[in-house]
Formats: C-alpha cells, sequence, structure tokens
C-alpha cells in the first residue's frame, strides 16, 4: 500500500492506493486518524485500492467514530469496485458518505 | 675551547670529523638493515662512546605516550637498561623536554642530576651530557654520555656539538628503520589478507557449476567479507542453498562466517528442514560466539519435483519473491539472528514452504539495497526491484551479475560487501490444485497467501468475482489464525490445503487451514451479532458469507492428536457465469 495527502483550505485528501491489508493497515489507521484530528474535512480517495479486507475496513470505522465524535466530516470517494464490494459486504456502504 | 683540550689542531679536528662521519655513516647503514634493533642501539652507544671518549652511554626512548623515558640501551660499567624515569626527570628529562642539548661539566653543581643510579650502583658521575633525538618537532628521546675517560678532563660544548650530530643522524637512522619495519608489518599483514580473502573466496560455491536456475554471487569491498551465500545439491535432487551476514566487518567477521559456513555445509545434508538447520547453528554459535557478534541468515530448500521452495529466516533481510506476473512481496524474517538468543537444538524455527510455480526468489544482504550506484544514490529495494524488472530478459546468472555490477559509486567502488541468491523454478508448470503451503504465521505473509490463491485459481479458469470472494474470505480466515489464535504465542505456522474437484453441478472447492495453537472454541467460527460500527469482528462474517461451509474440523484421524486447529471452509462453484460472490447461505 501507498498513500498521499493533499491539503486545500484546511481540507485533506487521503489517497491510498494498493492493498490494505493486516499488514499495511496500521500505516493507514495512522494516517486516517491524524488526518481526523488536524483537518475539518477528510476525504479518502480510493480509486486505488485493489484489496481491502476486514482490518482495512475497520480502520475505515474508527476513522469515522473519531469524525462523529470530533464533529468533523469524514468521507469516502471514487471507492474503486473491489473495494466497494467489501464495503457492500460489511454492509457499511450506506453508513460511509461516498462521493462518486 | 680550553688549552688544555686534546683535539685543538687541526689535524685531530680533521681525524674526529672523519671519525664522526664514519659514524653517522654506519649508523644509517646498520640501523636500515636492522634485524635485532637493540642490538644496534648497543653498536651505535660504543661507537660513540669510543669516538668521544667517554666512559658510558646510553639510549632513553619516549613511551607511554610520551610520559616516560625508558632505557633501551646502555653501555659502560653500570648497565640501566630498562630504567624508568618521567620524562621530565633528570639532565636527561630537561634536554628531550627543551629539545636541545644539556652540557653538565659537573654533577654535583646541577640539582636536577638524578643521583639514584650513583647511590645503588657506587659509580660516581662527575660530568653528563645529554642531546635530544628528534625528527622535525616529534621527540623520540634522548642519548646521554658521562664521564670523559680521562679522568682531568671535563665534557665541553665541542663534545655537546658532536654528540647532537650523532643524536640527529641516529634519530633519523632509527626513525627510517622505524618506517622500514612498519611498511614491512604492514605488507606482511596484507599478504596474509590477501592468503585469507583466497580461502575465504574459495569456500564461496564456483558460480559455473551451480545449476542454472539457483545461483548467487559474493563481491567483498575489501580483503576480506562477512557475507556468504552456498549452494548444496542433495543426493535426491532437492537443492539447499544459504545466505547470511555476519555483524561487523573485518577478520573476525570473516572467521564467523567460516565457522557459520562450514555448519551449513555438514547440517545440510543431515537436516532435509531449514528451519531445524538454522536452530541447531544457532545452539552452535550461541556456545562460544563473541560476545556482540551475530549471524543473520536464511536458508532453504527448493524441490525440482515439487516445485515447492522452503525457506527460514534468522533475522535476514527480506526475502523477496517476485511473482510470474512481476509483483514484488516482501516476507520478512520470523526470528532473530543467530548466535544471540539460546535456544535448545531440538527447536526448530517457523518455515515458508510455497510453491514456486513460475515465481523467482531473490535473497540478499544489505549491502545491495544500500549500496551505491553510480549516480550517487543509494539503490534501494524500489532500485532493486527495478533493476530486477529490467533485466527480466537474462537468464538467472547474469541477471544477478548486472544487478551487482550497478553497485559502485562513480569511482568504481564498493562501499559494503555484495552478496545476491537467486532461486527460480524449473520444469513443466505444475497443476493449480491442490495447492498446498505453509507459512509463518505473520502478517506479511498474508498478500504471499492470496498471490498464490488467485493464480491458481485463475489459471483454473475462476471468475474474477468468485475469486475475489474466495481470496478474502481465506484471507480472513489466515488473519484470524495470527491474530487470535497465535495471540499468545511468539511464533507459529500456518498450513493450508485447497483441493478443488469437479462434478456433473459444478466445482467443490475445499479449503483445510491448520495451525498449532492452543485449541480454539468452535464458536470462533461462527459470526456475532453484527453492529454496523464496531470495528473488528467483520472477518467471521466474511467467511460466513461467502463461503457454504465454514467449521472446524476435529474428526479427521490426523486431528484426534494435534495440537492445534483446523478450519474447513467450502465453496460450490457453479459452472461458467454462475460463480457468485454472494453468500449461498447465511444472507
Amino acid at each position: 500500500m501507498t498513500y498521499r495527502v493533499e491539503i486545500n483550505n484546511g481540507q485533506a485528501t487521503v489517497f491510498l492506493e494498493g492493498e490494505i491489508d493486516l499488514d499495511k493497515s496500521p500505516v493507514a489507521r495512522s494516517i486516517l486518524l491524524s488526518s481526523v484530528k488536524e483537518h475539518s474535512c477528510t476525504t479518502v480517495d480510493m480509486s486505488g485500492v485493489e484489496y481491502i479486507d476486514s482490518s482495512g475496513v475497520a480502520t475505515l470505522v474508527e476513522s469515522l467514530q473519531q469524525a462523529r465524535s470530533r464533529k468533523v466530516e469524514f468521507q469516502l470517494t471514487s471507492v474503486s469496485s473491489a473495494a466497494m464490494k467489501v464495503l457492500a459486504l460489511a454492509r457499511l456502504d450506506k453508513v460511509f458518505t461516498i462521493l462518486d | 675551547m680550553s688549552s688544555a683540550d686534546p683535539l685543538t689542531s687541526s689535524d685531530a679536528e680533521r681525524m674526529a670529523s672523519s671519525t664522526y662521519l664514519d659514524i653517522m655513516t654506519s649508523l644509517t647503514r646498520e640501523y636500515a638493515v636492522a634485524n635485532d634493533i637493540d642490538a644496534v642501539h648497543i653498536t651505535a652507544l660504543e661507537k660513540i662512546s669510543d669516538a668521544m671518549q667517554v666512559e658510558g652511554a646510553s639510549l632513553f626512548l619516549l613511551e607511554k605516550n610520551d610520559t616516560e623515558l625508558v632505557c633501551h640501551a646502555c653501555i659502560g660499567q653500570v648497565d640501566v637498561t630498562g630504567m624508568r624515569i618521567p620524562a621530565d626527570a633528570g639532565i636527561v628529562g630537561r634536554s628531550v623536554q627543551n629539545n636541545a642539548p644539556e652540557l653538565v661539566a659537573d654533577v654535583s653543581q646541577d640539582p636536577d642530576f638524578y643521583s639514584n643510579v650513583d647511590q645503588q650502583s657506587g659509580f660516581i658521575t662527575r660530568s653528563i651530557l645529554s642531546a635530544p633525538l628528534n625528527i622535525r618537532d616529534h621527540k623520540l628521546g634522548a642519548i646521554c654520555v658521562v664521564n670523559p675517560r680521562q679522568p682531568d678532563r671535563m665534557l665541553n660544548t665541542r663534545d655537546s656539538e658532536l654528540l647532537q650530530s650523532l643524536a640527529s643522524a641516529a634519530a633519523l637512522a632509527m626513525s627510517n628503520a622505524e618506517m622500514t619495519r612498519s611498511l614491512l608489518e604492514r605488507e606482511r599483514v596484507r599478504q596474509e589478507l590477501v592468503l585469507a580473502s583466497s580461502v575465504q573466496k574459495s569456500l564461496l560455491p564456483d558460480c559455473a557449476s551451480l545449476p542454472e536456475n539457483l545461483c548467487g554471487l559474493s563481491r567483498s569491498a575489501r580483503e576480506m567479507s562477512g557475507d556468504f551465500f552456498d549452494v548444496v545439491t542433495l543426493p535426491d535432487g532437492k537443492q539447499y542453498f544459504a545466505i547470511a551476514d555476519v555483524s561487523g566487518k573485518g577478520l573476525n567477521a570473516a572467521l564467523l562466517m567460516v565457522k557459520t559456513t562450514s555448519l551449513f555445509r555438514l547440517l545440510a545434508k543431515s537436516s532435509p528442514q531449514p528451519g531445524k538447520l538454522l536452530a541447531t547453528i544457532n545452539h552452535e554459535l550461541c556456545a562460544n560466539i563473541t560476545a556482540g557478534m551475530f549471524v543473520t541468515m536464511t536458508a532453504g530448500i527448493y524441490d525440482p519435483e515439487t516445485g515447492h521452495v522452503c525457506i527460514c529466516n534468522a533475522g535476514h533481510m527480506p526475502t523477496l519473491l517476485r511473482s510470474k506476473s512481476g509483483r514484488y512481496r516482501e516476507m520478512s524474517a520470523a526470528m532473530p539472528p543467530l548466535g544471540i538468543m539460546c535456544v535448545t537444538a531440538d527447536d526448530r524455527y517457523p518455515e515458508d514452504n510455497i510453491p514456486l510455480c513460475g515465481s523467482a526468489l531473490y535473497l540478499y544482504t544489505d549491502g545491495v539495497t544500500e549500496g551505491h550506484t553510480a549516480d550517487g544514490e543509494e539503490l534501494g529495494l524500489e532500485g532493486m526491484c527495478a533493476a530486477l524488472d529490467e533485466l527480466s530478459d537474462e537468464n538467472l546468472p547474469a541477471r544477478l551479475a548486472l544487478l551487482a555490477d550497478r553497485l559502485c559509486d562513480e569511482n568504481n567502488a564498493m562501499h559494503d560487501d555484495v552478496t545476491l541468491l537467486g532461486v527460480e523454478s524449473i520444469g513443466a508448470a505444475k497443476a493449480a490444485f491442490p495447492l498446498s503451503f505453509c507459512v509463518t504465521a505473520l502478517p506479511d505473509r498474508l498478500v504471499v497467501i492470496r498471490d498464490l490463491l488467485t493464480a491458481a485459481l485463475s489459471e483454473s479458469g475462476i471468475d474474477e468475482d468468485t475469486r475475489a470472494s474466495i481470496v478474502l474470505a481465506v484471507d480472513e480466515a489466515c488473519q484470524n489464525i495470527i491474530r487470535h489464535a497465535y495471540k499468545d504465542v511468539t511464533e507459529g505456522e500456518i498450513e493450508g490445503h485447497i483441493s478443488l474437484n469437479s462434478d456433473s453441478e459444478g466445482t467443490l472447492l475445499h479449503i483445510a487451514l491448520t495451525d498449532h495453537a492452543p485449541e480454539v472454541p468452535e464458536s470462533a467460527c461462527e459470526p456475532g451479532e453484527r453492529d454496523e460500527l464496531t470495528p473488528g469482528g467483520l472477518g467471521t462474517h466474511f467467511m460466513n458469507d461467502l463461503m457454504d461451509e465454514v467449521y472446524f474440523d476435529k474428526e479427521s484421524s490426523d486431528m484426534q492428536n494435534h495440537r492445534g486447529n483446523r478450519l474447513i471452509m467450502v465453496k460450490r462453484i457453479l459452472h461458467t457465469g454462475s460463480g457468485h460472490d454472494l453468500p449461498r447461505r447465511n444472507q
């Protein structure tokens, strides 16, 4: 997994790419949680996510929970079909704000 | 000069000058060819003593960071060889510190006179002259003469000038002799290192004799290397290989490397399990390794018949796996380096046993990824992968050699030892199923399992959605083993056996995942209440949603006495067009 963060007007877009599994989700967790802590809005661009497992999904859920408790925005965008299928399987596709 | 001085006539002066020149020439010659430097010191003092017509002479040299003057040679009635005095003590010390001759015509008038020797020996020093030995500003010590042989003569300024001239010549001769000895010693050590280096290189396998699918190279930045690789073909055709890096550099590291190589060669013939072999080497090294030294090592066996490679990594750089499609995966070390932690010889380190099926393994030392290329940049893992991609059309030996060629800086110098080993599969491709593997229970092995399974399912014509579902379910099951079953265990393995059987209805995929962890309750594979916003706990839902059956096998005969758990997952895949990633049960 690789990542890149773009900041624009205090809003962060985190581009996650590759495979987010048990080995790599701790890195994703650290990036997303610190982004949620520092920015009023964090958008996760998941167009490059080839694979995500339950640990990756749990990372997204935890980040969403943190955002809600901090009253900041957390949303997903351009979710790849591979990732969308797993979110749907977890029945979380309606829980996240997902932008096209 | 006094009228009593016997050297007042011009004839006498010319004779004296000629004598002193002879002494200077002879000092230079004798020091240059000296084997026994102490004997030459004595000869020099004898010549000086005779020329100056004195009763005794001694040579003091500075030692212990110039804090002490030690008498290295002495002639005369009293032998003070070996005597040590502070570097600034007595008349000798004064001449050394002032870097100038000290002439004391009557020692009884000089408070600095060091009278201990006279008191102990009964010798009476009347007159003393000390001249410093130095090369430019570097002080070596002093030559000291005492008492003219003629009782009525006192040492005078002319004696002082003459002794200083002789001392200067002696200092130069001694310094040159020391430099020559040092150069000879350095050359001797260099020749020994060249010899040791050639012995060490002879321990590496001859690349020309290695099988084309399994070869390596080792290039050392200095004469001696702490790296090694080895390949041993066993009588049954299996290929044993190893790569290692000994901590530190130089002779110590090289000697430990030789010991480790010998142990590998010896044990490879009798220990068909790399995990057992490394545990045994660790045991041997721990018994008498020098504190602070250790060995990082990966050992493995490639079986051309099954196409499987089995490796074990003790603290070495991650093993790089390049899949047939060109993706790179890293498999990190499961155990600490050898020689650090004692275990019993019966222990076996965890192994990774996977089919190579068209992929390649690269093992390397840190000199590869940390090596600098001609542009001055560190190669790094990414650089190594990019280079291997660029060289993918080359055969394995050429690929490794060309990669190593890149590890020279702009001055064509290597900064560290470079050792590389590559393993490729040979023979006809094996059937995708049954797929068997055994991996160390570490998170970075999950992607290796996913790759193996994806490739096998793809080769068997399973559609992409179904493939993704199966791969996710297996990944989740393996995650549970790592996170939960092995949570209180430092190391373990996951064994997988996956088979695909077709019948009239379609295809049945049978997955068995076995661990050696403490027994987990039957309920561990049953999904709990689904809470939309609870992180974790999703994995079991995924497995149950994606597979037709998920259960623990407690009944099979081999599980009766087995410590551990075996999870079975079954997936029925309908014929073309009906593969589904949605569950048949538990929807």
